[in-house]
């Protein structure tokens, strides 16, 4: 095996081990879509007065429809928060891909691969992918769980749609992934990871359009949801799950893509120069 | 190796322009108290750290230029306890292994002779953290092995360890140099360890090595043994003229108070010098005779006892590299 796959594989049989440590990434995620996707339900609570005529309770009703399905892009409050949560998730479980280099360095492995022969880039990138697959397989059980509490997949919705959100979730996973390491390159304490995490995960979230859509919000909040990659996974996310639609729209993609792009450059460029010594 | 320096901060000086050769096949053994310099030396020559200056060749490659190639040729064991103690020993041998691209069914065979000659065969499946001191070291030197290197980094290879698992160790490292034509170059603060297992030996002491030769050629230095006594009142007592009086003393040195008498035929002069002293008004509280050993030769050379300073240097050290390290 390469010295990428067998670091690879040290990272993910290490998780693997800690089956425990598995089970708290879901907590977090699974809070937001069973306790508050589940109260906040918006349809319920625009219910038609009973002393609405009856004449016009079609008409009401349909208005109200409307108003919802074009804030919301669907009918069912949950639905959106759960398709918005799918990249909050991977935000979360990519924050902490940094953590494993930081014990690595403090518990002097990190020394044992830096005297090795091996390419600099190759200890960053086996934690890259890694990161990845972790969310990834992560991803899937959320996606099971969000289907059994009631997430209501488009009409059409095939294995084509499914795919493509798999991959947008893995550009999502490789952007915030290489950025995280890539900060961690040099860090010595965790507790300075933790808080980076925690100064980041909750503005990051709610400056998007994951819990609330976009356009209800003020401008300046609009400006920073705009360059928030969690908006722009949403976006397609959105299309792909909600509408069953592979109409994309390509300034979200090239934005990910772009950011991904960016990020792993960034990272592999650090590596080599940061990894060189101690 | 010459002229190599390593200075923290630009403030630190480790290892002060540090100039020596190391034979091929041979054990050389760096000895000195903790922050001395030898772990940070053994930095410096297995490229983990960057020298400040100074100019080094491994196998007739430069440091700093030809990294990559040094790293193929050595292997390290390094002081603390490394392996990634949620795999198990074979996964971690094996991953080292790739590391340095030896292929499985190589590594496997080498992994096999290796953890048999340490007698950690039948743990190798279990997680390292259930691994005792002792079995850990001993899966150190296993992994820094497995690419069978030209040169082995062993840093303090039996720190903390007991009297037989020490010995136990001395022992494999040797059989590496008989089986495995390794040169080896360790460090320790150990007199013991130096004396009985390397073949030449550096004494290093505040970055500077202050002696360098065969551990008998060390302690030929000596020229005899040493008495370490405590004395009262030796104001109006010249030094000078104990040799004068007895012959077999060769030299007479004030250390902390305590006079330190090199002669020979310690057993007989000890009595006579006491003698001596008491006649002059000196008034002798203790006394110890010292028979030639490295610890000897240390004390001769620098005036301290290589474990007085210990715990002191390697405290300071660590906050030192600490601070570094945040920088």
């Amino acid at each position: 095996m390469s010295a990428l796959a067998s670091l690879t594989m040290r990272e993910l049989k290490k998780w693997y081990r800690r089956r425990i440590a598995i089970i708290f990434t879901f907590i977090t995620p699974l809070f937001w879509l069973a306790l508050f996707g589940k109260s906040m339900n918006l349809y319920s609570l625009l219910k038609i007065p009973s002393n609405v005529p009856p004449q016009f309770v079609q008409f009401v009703q349909q208005a109200i429809d409307q108003i919802i399905i074009a804030a919301f892009g669907t009918k069912d409050y949950f639905t959106f928060l759960a398709t918005g949560m799918f990249s909050v998730f991977i935000l979360f479980s990519s924050m902490f891909s940094g953590m494993s280099l930081i014990f690595d360095r403090r518990l002097g492995y990190l020394s044992r691969l830096l005297v090795a022969p091996i390419r600099r880039e190759t200890i960053f990138l086996s934690r890259v992918i890694s990161s990845i697959i972790r969310s990834l397989l992560q991803f899937t059980a959320l996606l099971i769980i969000a289907i059994a509490l009631g997430l209501q997949l488009g009409d059409g919705f095939n294995i084509i749609h499914l795919a493509s959100l798999y991959a947008t979730l893995a550009l999502l996973a490789l952007a915030f992934s290489t950025l995280f390491i890539a900060l961690s390159l040099k860090i010595e304490e965790h507790d300075t990871a933790i808080a980076i995490t925690n100064l980041l995960n909750l503005p990051l979230m709610f400056a998007s359009n994951s819990i609330f859509p976009k356009n209800q919000m003020p401008q300046w909040l609009q400006i920073i949801a705009d360059i928030n990659p969690l908006t722009h996974s949403n976006i397609i996310i959105r299309k792909l799950v909600i509408e069953a639609s592979l109409d994309i729209p390509i300034k979200s993609l090239a934005y990910l893509l772009g950011i991904a792009i960016l990020t792993t450059i960034l990272g592999l460029y650090l590596s080599r120069k940061l990894l060189k010594h101690l | 190796m010459e002229g190599l320096t390593k200075i923290y901060n630009g403030e630190v000086l480790a290892v002060d322009n540090i100039s020596f050769e190391v034979y091929e096949g041979e054990i050389f053994g760096f000895l000195g108290p903790n922050g001395a310099g030898k772990t940070t030396t053994i930095n410096m020559l297995n490229t983990l750290i960057k020298p400040t200056k100074g100019y080094a060749e491994l196998y007739g490659y430069v440091l700093g230029k030809e990294d990559d190639k040094i790293r193929r040729i050595i292997g390290l064991v390094p002081q603390e306890l490394t392996a990634d103690d949620e795999l198990t020993g074979y996964e971690n041998i094996m991953l080292q292994a790739s590391l340095y691209g030896v292929d499985k069914t190589t590594a496997k065979k080498r992994a096999e002779d290796l953890l048999n000659m340490v007698d950690l065969y039948d743990a190798a499946n279990r997680l390292v953290k259930t691994y005792s001191g002792g079995m850990r070291r001993r899966l150190e030197l296993v992994m820094g092995l497995i690419h069978y290197p030209k040169i082995l980094f062993l840093d303090e290879p039996t720190l903390g360890l007991d009297v037989q698992t020490r010995a136990k160790i001395w022992e494999y490292i040797r059989n590496l140099r008989k089986e495995y034509g390794i040169t080896i170059f360790m460090t320790t603060h150990y007199m013991e360890e130096a004396d009985q297992l390397c073949d030449r030996i550096g004494i290093i002491d505040k970055g500077k090595i202050i002696a360098l030769g065969t551990p008998r050629e060390l302690k030929n230095m000596l020229k005899g043994d040493i008495i370490l006594a405590e004395v009262n009142n030796l104001n109006n007592f010249d030094t000078k003229e104990l040799p004068k009086i007895i012959s077999e003393i060769k030299d007479v040195k004030v250390v902390d108070g305590k006079l330190a008498i090199t002669t020979e035929r310690g057993e007989n002069t000890l009595p006579k010098i006491i003698n001596i002293l008491t006649e002059k008004g000196v008034n002798v509280t203790s006394v110890e005779l010292l028979k030639p050993s490295l610890e000897q030769v240390f004390l001769y050379l620098t005036g301290r006892k290589i474990r007085e300073e210990e715990a002191l240097d390697s405290i300071k050290m660590r906050a030192i590299m600490r601070r570094r390290r945040r920088m």
